[in-house]
């Protein structure tokens, strides 16, 4: 039986994954973030004076 | 040196070719390329904002990345349509049309071989000297995807054959494409920046940009910021590498000649068709006309003597030696000789050169009087000699040149004679009935004074407002505030709160100021002389404090 028609989706189908699990790690990323540092105000934890 | 066709078109060249191609590119193919580039931007902001704030943000994760996934993949389709229709417009060749089987190959393709560039772009970019292969790598997948029949490791190898070419050309492209890049961000963050300005300014509308200056360091701002800026460049990056890609692979199909020729077949016909459109008679006119000369037929002399004139000019003399310039007697002088005879001749050029336009006016009237039917004087002492009458008017310009220059030295530095003070005007009293009044359009001082006088008066209104303008000029002299039209007065409230943090006590009395003020200014609250004295006491402790 000829399974050659199935390489395409099955890579097609990694890259998916690949490209879920990037943009998971980015969004973890960014949950683990400070909200100091979305609002743009981390830099007051900064001992400046 | 390498032959140009080995070393490939310079990057700048190839930044020039992608403007034009993309100046060519019809609006369906932009359609194409914002179908793909606008969902994924706004899922990604979304994503981006989401996840930076969203109480239940980590819940959404899981389908937020799959959401952003496809949108991706969708992107990168979209984007391998687009360039493919470059590189054909690029190649001059016939594009077959876009049917569904052709978009889900490219599909395939982009969902196989991208996602690994989300991973490889970045550690490249730590690691730095392989990004630009890497990047000019992606690039490629997504211009050749249609190239590759729907084969992805053909796409592959494609992509890496034409990454491996001219690297000194792409990187040089990368460096023009960042700092188009960097100037692109730049202009989406002020735009970004501006736009609720405006909005406040026309509408009124508060937003946290003007409440909070400081949300410009907020991560969703400078997300927003980078991802316009990369979207208004992408265009031009995939014009680019179609080019390279186009460049690259016409070394083994020559595909660059074919693009020429079919530009040279396009070329003839129309030249043909012009010919036919004009008809027999532009064919009679091409034949050679018989030698007669026409009437007011040049001097052969006078032809000579332009020809010699404009081969002298410096558009052709710069690659002469320099010695042609010298006359052969000229060779036996000395250096000092030599210089001022240079000079010499530098000056009668120029003299030459000035005396020109009054030649041609003195021409230009004997023609005229030779018109009029006063037959053109030809003996010599009723001719206008226009030599000497240019050289009169020379000298006579020498003359008035000298005198003006001799007049400004004297006023420059003869001994200034006393004169006598004029009267110092007094300062403008400012109408304080007027809407716009800034608060630097008088000293502290002057704006006590003209409160004082208004109180003396009875316009105590009026002179509340000086005392307020007053206290203003006070805060503004201390650098605590920055006076400027468009600030409110809980701008400048705002503005003593962060400025004199150490020293809370001010900003309370001028809250206290500018809410007496409001009540009368903007307010229907009557002032009384008793109000009148408080409100001046507590800017005079706002003054002192």
């Amino acid at each position: 039986m000829e399974l050659g028609w199935l390489v395409n989706p099955l890579l097609a189908g990694a890259g998916l994954v690949t490209a879920w699990l990037f943009f998971y790690a980015l969004g973890t990323m960014l949950l683990w973030l400070p909200s100091e540092w979305h609002d743009g105000t981390i830099w007051k934890r900064l001992p400046l004076e | 040196m390498k032959p140009a066709r080995q070393a490939g078109p310079p990057a700048l060249e190839l930044i020039e070719n992608a403007v034009h191609l993309l100046r060519r590119t019809p609006a369906f193919d932009f359609l194409i390329w914002f179908a793909g580039a606008a969902p994924f931007t706004v899922a990604l902001l979304y994503f981006w904002a989401e996840m930076s704030r969203a109480a239940f943000a980590e819940a959404r994760l899981f389908t937020a990345a799959w959401g952003l996934t496809f949108l991706f993949v969708w992107l990168k389709t979209c984007q391998s349509v687009f360039a493919a229709r470059l590189l054909a417009r690029a190649s001059a060749a016939d594009d077959a049309p876009w049917t569904l089987q052709r978009w889900l190959r490219v599909l395939v393709i982009q969902a196989v071989l991208q996602p690994v560039v989300l991973f490889l772009l970045p550690v490249a970019l730590l690691v730095t000297v392989p990004f630009a292969w890497v990047f000019a790598w992606s690039q490629n997948v997504v211009v050749l995807a249609d190239r590759a029949a729907g084969r992805s490791g053909e796409c592959l190898r494609l992509a890496w054959r034409q990454c491996r070419l001219w690297p000194g050309q792409n990187h040089s492209l990368l460096s023009y494409l960042s700092v188009a890049g960097f100037v692109a961000v730049l202009n989406a963050g002020i735009a970004v920046y501006h736009l609720p300005h405006l909005l406040k300014m026309l509408l009124g509308v508060e937003t946290r940009l003007t409440l909070s200056p400081g949300a410009l360091l907020n991560s969703t701002f400078i997300a927003v910021t980078i991802a316009l800026g990369l979207l208004a460049l992408d265009p031009l990056v995939k014009a680019a590498y179609a080019l390279r890609c186009f460049h690259g692979q016409s070394r083994n199909n020559g595909e660059d000649l074919r693009a020429r020729l079919q530009w040279l077949r396009r070329l003839t016909l129309l030249a043909g068709l012009v010919l036919f459109c004009l008809g027999p008679n532009s064919v009679r006119a091409a034949e050679p006309v018989p030698a007669t000369p026409p009437p007011g037929t040049i001097e052969h002399g006078h032809l000579d003597r332009a020809i010699t004139e404009v081969l002298r000019g410096a558009s052709y003399t710069w690659r002469e030696p320099r010695d042609w310039q010298l006359e052969e007697p000229t060779k036996h002088l000395s250096w000092l000789e030599r210089l001022f005879k240079n000079i010499d001749q530098s000056l009668k050029r120029a003299m030459d050169s000035l005396k020109a336009p009054f030649k041609r006016l003195t021409d230009w009237l004997d023609q005229i009087f030779a018109k009029k039917g006063r037959p053109a004087p030809t003996t010599p002492k009723f001719s206008l000699n226009a030599g000497a009458l240019v050289e009169f008017l020379m000298w006579l310009l020498v003359v008035v040149v000298a005198g003006i220059l001799v007049w400004f030295a004297f006023r420059v530095w003869r001994p200034h004679a006393p004169t006598e003070e004029a009267p110092a005007a007094g300062p403008v009293v400012p109408d304080l009935h007027a809407e716009f009044v800034a608060a630097d359009q008088l000293p502290e001082d002057g704006w006590l004074a003209l409160a004082t006088r208004l109180m003396d008066e009875g316009d105590l209104r009026l002179a509340l407002r000086a005392f307020y303008l007053a206290a203003l000029a006070h805060l503004a002299r201390r650098e605590l505030i920055r006076l400027a039209k468009f600030k409110s007065n809980r701008d400048y409230e705002g503005e003593l709160r962060r400025r004199a943090r150490a020293r809370p006590e001010l900003a309370l009395t001028f809250a206290g100021t500018v809410r007496e003020f409001d009540r009368v200014w903007y307010g229907s609250h009557e002032v009384d002389p008793q109000g009148i004295l408080a409100f001046a006491t507590q800017v005079e402790e706002l003054c002192r404090a």
